[in-house]
C-alpha cells in the first residue's frame, strides 16, 4: 500500500508540466543517441550533463535517465535498417533484424523491438518499485566497514567484467581510483598530485575525464574511416501480426527476466543481457536453425532484455548508490554534482527525485512507444546525415558542456587530453567505463575505509570481523579468481585430448 | 608500460611528499600507494601477457590520411580551449566549426559556411539564454 502512495506521489511529481517535458526531451534525444552509430549513449549522457546545472536534480534525472532507457530503443532502428547497432546492446537485432529488413520485413521487426521494449521497460519499472523498499532497509543497516568492503567487491566484478581481459578492467578500475585521489585530501588536508594548479585542489573532476574518455575518443575512432551507411528505406505494416507475437511472445517474457536480473548484477549491463538472451532463445527454438536469417524472436528476445537490464541497472544505483553499468557510473556521477548523495539515504531526504524517477520511467517508456514508430520516417532520414557534419557539432557540444560545469579552461584541457588516452586506450582494448566508476568510487572507499578505522581504533581486522563485510570481501576475491579458475578447468579438459 | 612509468611516478612523488602531521592510521597517501601497487602488478601481468598471446587490440591508424585526420581534430580543440576566453565563445566556435568542415566537408563552402553560423549561435542559446549557463564573452564583447 505504501508503494502505491509512493507512487501516486511519483506522478504527481512527474507529470508536472516541466518534468513531462524533460522527460520527453530525455527520450526524445536518447531516440536519437540511439539511431545514430557512434553516438553512444554514455557520451551523450556525459556531454548533456552540464546543460541540467540550471534544473533542479529531479528534472535532470529524469531527462538523463530518459536520454539512457530511450537509446536503447533507439539503438534497434539503426539495428534493423543499416545493420549496425546504434548502440553495443543492439549488436544481436543486426543478426535477424537485418535479415527481416531486408525480406521486406523491416515495420514488423521495428514494431516487435518497440512493444517488447515497452512490456520489459515497464516489468523492470515495477520490479524496481517492489525491490527498493527492502533493499534500503537491509542498506541502512550498513556502517562504513559494510560500505567500504560492497565498495571494494563492486570494483573488481565491474572492473573485471567491464572489457574482454579482467586485467585490464581491474587496471582501469585502479587507474580511474588514482585519479579520484588528486587534489586536497579531505581528513588529513595535504595536497595530492596537484602540482601546483589551482583547478586541482577540488579534485579531477569526473565529467572533464567521462567526456574526454567516451565522447572526444569516440569521435577520433570514428574519424579515421569513412562511413558508408546503405538504409533500407521501404518501411511497411510497422505492427506485428498476430503470428509474429505468438512466436515472439516467450522471447520477450524470457528476454524481460533475464534482463532485468543481468542489469541489476554489477557489471552484467545491456549488452551482456541481449546476448544471453539471444543464446537462449536460439537454444530454446524448435527451428534454431532460423536464426541469423530473420527469426523474429532473434529481435524480440534481445530488445526486451537490453531495456529490462537498463531498468535494472537503476536498483543497485538508486537502492545502494552502487552503479552496475558504465552509463549508470555517469549517472552516479551526475547525482553527487547536484550534491546528492546517492544510496539509501536517497530515499529518505529526496523522495521527490526518487519517486519522481520511478514514475517518469514509465511515462518515459509509453512515451518512446508513441515516438518511436510513427517516428520512424524522421529516424531514417537522420541516419542520412552526413558524420562530417556532426563531427564538429559533437566536438564543439562537448567542449562547451565542459567549460560551462565550471568556467574553466583547465578542464577543457583535461577533457582534450582524456580524449586523447581515450583514443590510444580503445586501440589497446583497455575499457574506459571502470576508469570513470574508480574516479567516482574512489573517494568513497577512502572515506569509508579511514571512518571504518578510526571506528575500530585502526584495527583492519573489522573488515573480516563483520560478517557482511566479510561476505563481500569473499565475493570480490571470488570474482577475481573465477577467471583464473575458468581458465584452470578449461586447460585441464583440453590436455587429456592433447 | 606507460602505467608501469605512471605508477613508478606515483611511487616516487609519494616518497618526496611531506609526511601528515598526524602519522596514526592510514595517511592521505595510502590509497594512492595501494593504487598504484595494483597498477604496477597488473601492467606487469598485462606485459607477461602480451608476451604470450598475439596483440587482440584493435590496429592503430597505418596511414598519413588517417594520423592527418586525428591530428586536425586534436590541434583544433587544443587551439578552441587556448581562444574560447579571448575570441569569445561565438567567435571562437565559429572559426573551430568551419576549420573542421573545411578538412572533413570538403568542397562544399557554402554549407559549411552555414553550419559554422549555426553552431555556435544555437549552442549560445541553449546554453548562455535558456539554461543560463555564462559563455565567454572575449575581448570583441560577444
Amino acid at each position: 500500500m505504501e508503494i502505491l502512495h509512493n507512487l501516486l506521489y511519483g506522478f504527481t511529481v512527474a507529470l508536472s508540466p516541466a518534468n513531462f517535458l524533460y522527460c520527453f526531451l530525455g527520450v526524445f534525444i536518447g531516440t536519437i543517441v540511439g539511431v545514430l552509430p557512434g553516438l553512444g549513449v554514455m557520451n551523450a549522457v556525459a556531454i548533456l550533463i552540464p546543460m541540467t546545472f540550471g534544473m533542479n536534480p529531479t528534472a535532470a534525472m529524469i531527462m538523463l535517465s530518459g536520454i539512457y532507457y530511450g537509446a536503447m530503443y533507439g539503438g534497434s532502428t539503426t539495428a534493423i535498417l543499416i545493420n549496425t547497432p546504434g548502440e553495443a546492446p543492439a549488436i544481436m537485432t543486426t543478426l535477424d533484424g537485418y535479415q527481416m529488413a531486408l525480406q521486406g520485413r523491416a515495420g514488423p521487426a521495428l514494431g516487435i523491438a518497440a512493444f517488447g521494449s515497452f512490456i520489459a521497460g515497464t516489468f523492470a519499472t515495477v520490479m524496481l518499485m517492489v525491490l527498493a523498499e527492502p533493499l534500503v532497509k537491509v542498506a541502512l543497516s550498513f556502517g562504513p566497514t559494510e560500505y567500504f568492503s560492497m565498495l571494494i567487491l563492486a570494483l573488481c566484478t565491474l572492473g573485471g567484467l567491464m572489457g574482454e581481459s579482467v586485467i585490464k578492467g581491474l587496471l582501469m578500475a585502479a587507474f580511474g581510483i588514482l585519479l579520484g585521489t588528486v587534489g586536497i585530501d579531505p581528513v588529513a588536508g595535504v595536497d595530492r598530485f596537484t602540482f601546483g594548479i589551482p583547478d586541482f585542489m577540488d579534485g579531477i573532476g569526473f565529467l572533464p575525464v567521462a567526456i574526454g574518455l567516451f565522447a572526444i575518443a569516440e569521435v577520433l575512432l570514428t574519424a579515421e574511416v569513412e562511413m558508408m551507411r546503405p538504409v533500407v528505406e521501404k518501411i511497411k505494416g510497422l505492427l506485428p501480426s498476430l503470428k509474429d507475437w505468438m512466436e515472439s511472445k516467450w522471447a520477450i517474457t524470457r528476454g524481460t527476466v533475464i534482463g532485468f536480473l543481468i542489469g541489476c548484477m554489477p557489471g552484467g549491463g545491456a549488452t551482456l543481457a541481449s546476448v544471453v538472451s539471444y543464446l537462449i532463445e536460439k537454444k530454446f527454438s524448435k527451428n534454431p536453425e532460423r536464426f541469423g536469417k530473420g527469426a523474429i524472436e532473434g529481435v524480440a528476445g534481445p530488445e526486451s532484455a537490453n531495456n529490462a537490464a537498463s531498468g535494472g541497472a537503476m536498483v543497485p544505483l538508486l537502492t545502494l548508490g552502487i552503479p552496475s553499468t558504465g552509463v549508470s557510473a555517469v549517472l552516479l556521477g551526475a547525482l553527487m554534482l547536484y550534491g546528492l548523495r546517492p544510496g539509501p539515504l536517497l530515499f529518505q531526504n529526496s523522495p521527490e527525485l526518487v519517486w519522481g524517477l520511478i514514475a517518469s520511467l514509465y511515462i518515459g517508456n509509453f512515451l518512446l512507444l508513441l515516438i518511436n514508430l510513427p517516428l520512424i520516417g524522421i529516424w531514417v532520414r537522420m541516419l542520412k546525415v552526413p558524420f562530417p557534419l556532426l563531427l564538429p557539432f559533437i566536438l564543439v557540444i562537448a567542449i562547451t558542456g565542459t567549460y560551462a560545469t565550471n568556467n574553466s579552461v583547465t578542464e577543457v584541457y583535461v577533457t582534450l587530453v582524456f580524449g586523447v588516452i581515450g583514443y590510444f586506450m580503445k586501440h589497446a582494448d583497455l575499457p574506459a567505463a571502470p576508469v570513470i566508476m574508480g574516479i567516482v568510487l574512489g573517494p568513497l572507499l577512502e572515506t569509508h575505509f579511514r571512518r571504518a578505522l578510526i571506528i575500530s581504533n585502526g584495527s583492519y581486522a573489522t573488515f573480516f570481523t563483520h560478517p557482511v563485510s566479510a561476505i563481500f570481501l569473499c565475493a570480490a576475491v571470488v570474482s577475481i579468481l573465477y577467471p583464473l579458475i575458468k581458465w584452470g578447468i578449461k586447460k585441464k579438459s583440453v590436455t587429456p585430448e592433447a | 608500460m606507460i602505467l608501469l612509468i605512471l605508477s613508478g611516478t606515483i611511487f616516487v612523488l609519494i616518497l618526496r611528499s611531506p609526511a601528515p602531521p598526524d602519522s596514526s592510521g592510514p595517511g592521505p597517501f595510502f590509497l594512492p600507494f595501494i593504487s598504484a601497487l595494483v597498477i604496477a602488478g597488473l601492467s606487469i601481468a598485462l606485459l607477461l601477457q602480451s608476451q604470450k598471446q598475439p596483440e587482440t587490440g584493435a590496429a592503430a591508424p597505418q596511414t598519413k590520411r588517417m594520423w592527418n585526420r586525428l591530428i586536425w581534430i586534436v590541434v583544433w580543440c587544443f587551439a578552441y580551449g587556448f581562444s574560447i576566453e579571448k575570441l569569445g565563445y561565438l567567435l571562437s566556435t565559429g572559426v573551430v566549426t568551419f576549420a573542421l568542415l573545411a578538412y572533413f566537408n570538403r568542397r562544399k563552402w557554402i554549407l559549411n559556411l552555414l553550419f559554422s553560423l549555426f553552431t555556435p549561435i544555437s549552442i549560445y542559446i541553449l546554453f548562455d539564454t535558456l539554461l543560463k549557463v555564462p559563455l565567454p564573452k572575449g575581448w570583441f564583447g560577444f
